[in-house]
């Protein structure tokens, strides 16, 4: 069976055919090795399930980068190809996809999972195998010694959580903070480092609360966390609709005004929230952004990468862009352009040297969310200093950019 | 302190109100038929898919539109769950085997969920409610939470007068009461079926769109209602609209009063704990009269 | 029970009749659990030579669906019980196995035990509501509490490490044996097979049947000495057990377990696997699992997108073309293709063939029944009835309907409780008494409609009454007949069992529990001219040569007068006259009646 010069969907009708004839074997046998054999990208992403808007924006900025590189000349010459993968936003499944791209599809890198407990979840199949990834997943028990060839682009909870508690402290001079946030795993994890921080800054704790994902009302929830009145709160949503509903909850209980401090999820999802809840409930809203994202009034940002990669996502994607939030498509892209960069500075896909490259090199790779960097101890791409908290994530600019809380 | 009491009442109650029409509109078809129609939840969600288009098309709707619209919607949906209840019906009047309709009816539930994601994404739609918030108790309530109970207050009339007072609705009764005599004494039971079937899409399209605003409106949200709309069906008792008028708020409430008082987290837990505890100590439910644990 | 279930194995193991596969799997079923076997097996292997761990991993989780969908099936098909919470009772065993090893570093084996305790925790959990509630409403609970499972592995996170999920390290297990499979596949592969074979074989064993009876007719499975909530509270426990046993393989397989992973949708996808497939084929949940995971998540993989739909769309049209599910139908389309089958005749002269001496005393009552009164509200069902039936008389129950006779035998053996009066059967008061207990003082029924059960096989049908013998004597029905009942009936599907035939077998089941009383509700009807003739026949030598007690209710009043020793006609639940046929038939107070009721 010639299997030089597949494409994705010769290998799946192969894969397909093969698996019907219990003959798997053929599309497993060791290719010839061609020196312009394209380059394997698995997108492991949820295309279905609870995550699937994590799914939808990353893989329009890995596709977008995809479509840059290739038309560029490709790296070193080749061609990057993408084979697709749902995850179904359950780790099961994502280890099953997993396995199949890394040991049917061959593929030479991956991007994804989307999530901490997806990617945790793959890591034992990716690491035996040596696939290099970036995922963009924030929890802490992801380190280069349980995944040594995986790298992420978001920044984790604790560092989130970290600009959300002493943006209150700070800059708002809180001392009474209520923390209400979804049951999602991001926020729940997030939990204990804001504490620890907002006691750093001087702060108590005076109640927490918790809703399901996309529930009708929280009016209950903060109603009692009203009852310990706090002079500001700690506000972690997932979902656009859960931000629209907490804030529309307030006001009708009349108590909009009170400070918010969200993740980076606030920034991006405020536009959607928006479509339900008034522009003037998000004045005092602040959420964690990405430093290329953020502008300070007097800061000549037009032509700033961020704004250019936002132009560039929305000629690819004529129709989808209104449904599309630029800002996760954003560190997605970066993921592949730091891939990209290693590659051809270590002129091919050798995982260990792959590795060495980004955790010494990675901050001299352009990027358009921020300035990004690896060290052997740390694979969080996004650290601290990536990220500054922003006030109303409405009130952007002319190019889209966020302002940030601690302009002059 | 009693006005938050008061607005969780209020809300509640308002929440409430849509699994209880969800309730009522699981009763017909379950009176007519046996069957449980667990594709209703997306039926629902579909009529609040109406109220988005239509808010997308139209703009901001006027208050006459709003209503012409949303008696479309209760028809259009009305429609798509008679087609759906003929396609249930059809294994059943050829196989001895009659529990076929748990399968199809989840597995519609699966494909429009399924469909909805494709047409849509994993996005939620929102729609904004064209009526002005209320004033109530120092505080501002939504109008669609006013606006369900008031849908509820009526479907309940509207049923009850059609089940008691009509041919049609007596026929219906009738299949539920005694299946084989019903069928003896000549009634066109498929026929009253699909009626059943059209009806409860009725009710579930006008709700969907009524509560548009105040519910989620996603792929994958169905199960939610369905289950509320199910545990409120086992409180009332099958079969009684009057126990899922009552029912139905009283879930919305308590599931309310457990997040203010105990935590969000265990909301579901608590749904869960109250459908226990009603069908170890009262299993026919509060109205239900004791034909129902035959079932 | 004990003393009973080793009773029909010793019955079983005489000589004669023989034992033959046949008896205990139909050809259908054998095919079935060796093309499934066989594919088991092929799948296993072949991904194992050429060394891709990718199939590898999936063929495993397949099989271990299936594991769990067969014991789903176990619940739902042989037990009756709506369950759409089986992933949490998977879910449970594997995340305790999770915890055991990932978090705590302690053996595999340890695992498995923890494991199976978990499943076997949720499965009682399941099984306390089940004793009170049934079908869709146990469906709904078992699915809020799959909706909640969850949610508590996120709540109690300091135990289950919530979202972050757990890690698990046993490579080990997916490393090659010297055999060329590794000892995880090994496992699941054993497992595979074994829940294959439970699920062809556990509906003919005693258990499986008796919980078929209790599914299908609590009062007849009563009327047995069966008792409908142990089978249901065991169907949970051995269903758990099965389900356990498979989720404590999905950490090794998978190598990870999160909450995300046991949602709902794994509860309903066991749920379908069974219905989709086919129910109570051995086949079917390989089937199932086929189409509804394998199709859309494997052989469609490049089509992620469409994932869902196909799984809806697949199971949605399966139902419509096949409500009894795919092998089901296909099964049946067979079966269509044959000639129909008949059933001969039943031949009743060669039931008792060696006349042991009887010796029953005959001048004692067997039933004795004083002033007993029942009312249902503000209705008299019985008033203030007298009646003896005397040991080894044939004792006929005539009147209108209406009167009261069935409500007099459900008096008899337990079902109501009466209001005043006494009730001795054997010489024992039954007041206190439930249907069970009182089946074994050696009373047997038959019902107004047959309780032959299509649930069952032909042959089954008969022997649940062997399972219920209720002394380890050998029963007085003679083997030959008995073996030849067994040879016709393994041939014959029970739907093909005329409707008259159907309450003679009623009679031979009830007749091999060793009752030795019996009531007969209408044994007669539906049978034709000659078959009556044989019947009375059967009657007279059940009293003569096996010495029972035959109460019966019987509209044909030229059968009672042919067969019957003594007659009680009731009326609006009295007693209007008893005694041997004779006088009453001649009895002022009766004839009026008999115009009606000959005419009715």
């Amino acid at each position: 069976m010639g299997l030089k010069n597949k494409s994705v969907v010769k290998a799946g009708h192969v894969k397909l055919m093969s698996a019907v004839a219990l003959s798997a074997v053929m599309a497993a046998a060791p290719s010839m090795a061609q020196t312009k054999e394209p380059i394997k990208l698995g997108l492991l992403i949820a295309l279905t399930g609870g995550d699937a808007i994590n799914g939808l924006n990353g893989g329009a900025g890995v596709r977008l980068a995809v479509d840059e590189i290739n038309k560029a000349g490709g790296v070193l010459g080749r061609q990057i190809v993408i084979v697709s993968a749902d995850d179904q936003s359950d780790p099961t499944a994502a280890v099953n996809e997993a396995r199949r791209l890394a040991t049917q599809e061959k593929v030479d890198f991956i991007f994804g999972p989307q999530a901490s407990q997806r990617t945790l979840a793959v890591l034992p199949v990716l690491t035996a195998a040596k696939i290099p990834q970036i995922s963009t997943s924030g929890s802490l028990d992801i380190n280069p010694k349980i995944g040594p060839y995986n790298f992420s682009t978001q920044s984790n909870a604790a560092d989130q959580g970290y600009h959300m508690a002493h943006y209150l402290t700070d800059v708002m001079k809180a001392k009474k903070v209520s923390i209400l946030t979804d049951n999602g795993a991001q926020a729940l994890s997030a939990v204990p480092y804001i504490k620890k921080e907002l006691e750093k800054g001087g702060a108590t704790v005076t109640a927490t609360q918790e809703f399901p994902f996309r529930s009708e009302d929280k009016t209950a929830q903060l109603l009692s966390l009203k009852a310990g009145n706090p002079d500001a709160m700690i506000l972690w949503t997932n979902t656009p609709e859960d931000l629209g509903v907490v804030l529309n909850n307030m006001a009708d209980m009349g108590w909009d005004g009170l400070p918010i401090s969200g993740p980076n999820a606030t920034v991006m999802q405020a536009a959607g929230a928006a479509k339900i809840a008034d522009k003037a409930l998000f004045t005092k809203v602040a959420g964690v952004a990405y430093r290329g994202w953020t502008y300070c009034p007097g800061e000549d940002v037009a032509n700033s990468p961020y704004v250019k990669f936002k132009e560039r996502l929305k000629a690819a994607n004529p129709d989808k862009y209104k449904d599309l939030l630029p800002t996760i498509s954003s560190y997605a892209y970066d993921g592949i352009m730091i891939m990209k960069a290693a590659i051809e500075a270590t002129g091919g896909t050798d995982p260990e040297k792959l590795k060495t490259w980004i955790e010494g090199n990675a901050d001299k790779v352009a990027t358009v969310s921020g300035p990004m960097k690896a060290s052997a101890e740390s694979h969080f791409l996004a650290g601290r200093d990536v990220m500054t908290p922003i006030l109303d994530p409405l009130m952007t600019n002319e190019q889209g950019l966020f302002k940030r809380a601690d302009c002059k | 302190m009693w006005q938050e009491y008061a607005i969780i009442l209020v809300r509640g109650i308002g929440l409430g109100s849509v699994y209880a029409l969800m309730a009522m509109s699981f009763n017909i078809v379950k009176v007519s038929s046996g069957i449980l129609n667990f594709a209703q939840g997306n039926m629902l969600v579909l009529g609040g898919m109406i109220a988005y288009a239509a808010t997308a098309y139209f703009g901001a709707l006027s208050p006459v539109i709003w209503f012409l619209v949303m008696i479309a919607s209760a028809l259009i949906i009305g429609v798509v769950v008679t087609i759906q209840g003929y396609l249930t019906l059809l294994p059943l009047s050829h196989s001895e085997d009659q529990q076929s309709w748990l399968i199809t009816t989840m597995a519609v539930s699966i494909i429009i969920g399924a469909v909805l994601l494709l047409a849509q994404g994993p996005n939620a739609l929102m729609v904004r409610s064209i009526f002005p918030n209320i004033p109530l108790f120092g505080m501002r309530v939504p109008a669609p939470f006013l606006l369900a109970i008031g849908l509820a207050i009526f479907w309940y009339f509207a049923l009850q007068l059609f089940m008691s007072k009509t041919l049609v609705g007596l026929a219906i009764s009738a299949l539920w009461q005694d299946p084989v005599a019903a069928r003896a004494a000549g009634l066109k039971v498929r026929r009253l079926q699909l009626l059943a079937f059209g009806i409860s899409g009725l009710v579930v399209g006008s709700t969907g769109f009524v509560a548009a605003p105040i519910i989620t409106l996603a792929s994958d949200s169905a199960v939610a209602y369905v289950l509320n709309g199910f545990v409120a069906v086992v409180i009332g008792g099958v079969a009684s609209n009057t126990g899922a008028l009552i029912a139905g708020p009283l879930v919305g409430v308590v599931a309310m009063l457990a997040t203010f008082k105990i935590g969000g987290e265990f909301q579901g837990l608590f749904s869960m704990l109250m459908l226990v505890a009603i069908l170890l100590i009262r299993p026919q439910g509060i109205f239900g009269d004791t034909a129902a644990r035959r079932v | 029970m004990t003393t009973r279930t080793s009773t029909s194995a010793a019955y079983t193991a005489e000589p004669n009749p023989t034992f033959k596969l046949r008896h205990l799997l139909d050809r259908s079923s054998v095919v079935q659990l060796a093309i499934g076997i066989a594919a088991m097996v092929v799948a296993t292997i072949v991904p194992h030579i050429f060394g891709i761990s990718y199939w590898i991993g999936i063929v495993n989780l397949a099989i271990i669906y299936i594991v769990a969908s067969v014991f789903m099936s176990l619940l739902l098909v042989d037990a009756g019980q709506v369950s759409f919470g089986h992933g949490a009772v998977f879910g449970a065993a594997a995340y305790a196995v999770g915890i055991a090893c990932g978090m705590h570093g302690l053996p595999f084996p340890v695992g498995v035990l923890c494991g199976i305790v978990a499943a076997l925790f949720i499965g009682i959990l399941f099984a306390l509501p089940a004793l009170r509630v049934q079908w869709f409403y146990l469906g709904f609970v078992t699915l809020s509490a799959a909706m909640v499972f969850p949610q508590m592995l996120f709540a109690f996170n300091e135990y289950t490490k919530g979202i972050s999920g757990i890690s698990i390290p046993l490579a080990w297990m997916s490393e090659d044996l010297p055999i060329g499979i590794s000892t995880l596949s090994l496992l699941v592969l054993i497992l595979g097979i074994a829940a294959l074979i439970t699920s062809a074989v556990f509906p003919k064993t005693t258990l499986g049947r008796r919980m078929r009876v209790a599914a299908a007719s609590p009062e007849a499975a009563q009327s047995l000495g069966i008792s409908p909530g142990k089978m249901r509270f065991l169907a949970f426990i051995i269903a758990s057990f099965g389900t356990g046993l498979a989720g404590v393989l999905y950490p090794p397989t998978v190598g990870f377990v999160s909450p995300n992973a046991f949602h709902l949708d794994m509860s309903i996808l066991f749920f379908f696997a069974v219905i989709v497939g086919g129910k109570g084929q051995p086949l079917g949940t390989m089937a199932g699992i086929t189409l509804l995971y394998l199709v859309p998540n494997v052989f469609l993989a490049q089509l992620v997108e469409y994932r869902a739909l196909v799984y809806g769309i697949v199971a949605f049209v399966v139902m419509l073309l096949m409500p009894s599910g795919v092998v089901g139908g296909i099964v049946r389309w067979i079966n269509l293709r044959q000639k129909p089958q008949t059933m001969p005749a039943l031949q009743f002269s060669q039931i008792v063939d060696n006349v042991k001496p009887v010796e029953r005393v005959k001048d004692e009552n067997a039933i004795e029944l004083v002033d007993v009164r029942k009312t249902f509200g503000s209705v008299v069902a019985i008033n203030n009835v007298t009646l003896n039936v005397r040991r080894g008389e044939i004792h006929g129950l005539v009147g209108a309907n209406g009167s009261g006779k069935t409500s007099l035998l459900n008096v008899l053996n337990g079902f109501t409780r009466i209001d005043g009066g006494t009730a001795r059967i054997n010489g024992k008061e039954i007041t206190g008494l439930n249907a069970r207990q009182v089946a074994k003082l050696g009373v047997g029924r038959t019902f107004q409609t047959p309780r032959i059960f299509e649930q069952l096989g032909a042959w089954d049908n008969v022997q649940i009454g062997l399972d219920a013998k209720l002394s380890d004597n050998p029963t007085l029905v003679s083997p030959a007949f008995v073996g030849n009942l067994r040879d016709m009936l393994s041939r014959l599907r029970t739907e093909s069992i005329p409707h008259g035939q159907r309450r003679l077998l009623e009679v031979i089941r009830v007749i091999l529990t060793d009752a030795d009383i019996l009531l007969l509700d209408e044994p007669a009807a539906g049978l034709s001219p000659d078959e009556r003739i044989a019947f009375a026949a059967l009657l007279r030598d059940l009293r003569d040569k096996l010495g029972l007690t035959i109460v019966f209710v019987e509209h044909d009043l030229d059968l009672v007068a042919r067969v019957a020793d003594r007659v009680t006609v009731l009326e609006s639940g009295s007693v209007v006259a008893s005694g041997d046929v004779a006088s009453v038939w001649n009895d002022p107070k009766v004839k009026p009646l008999f115009v009606t009721v000959r005419h009715a």
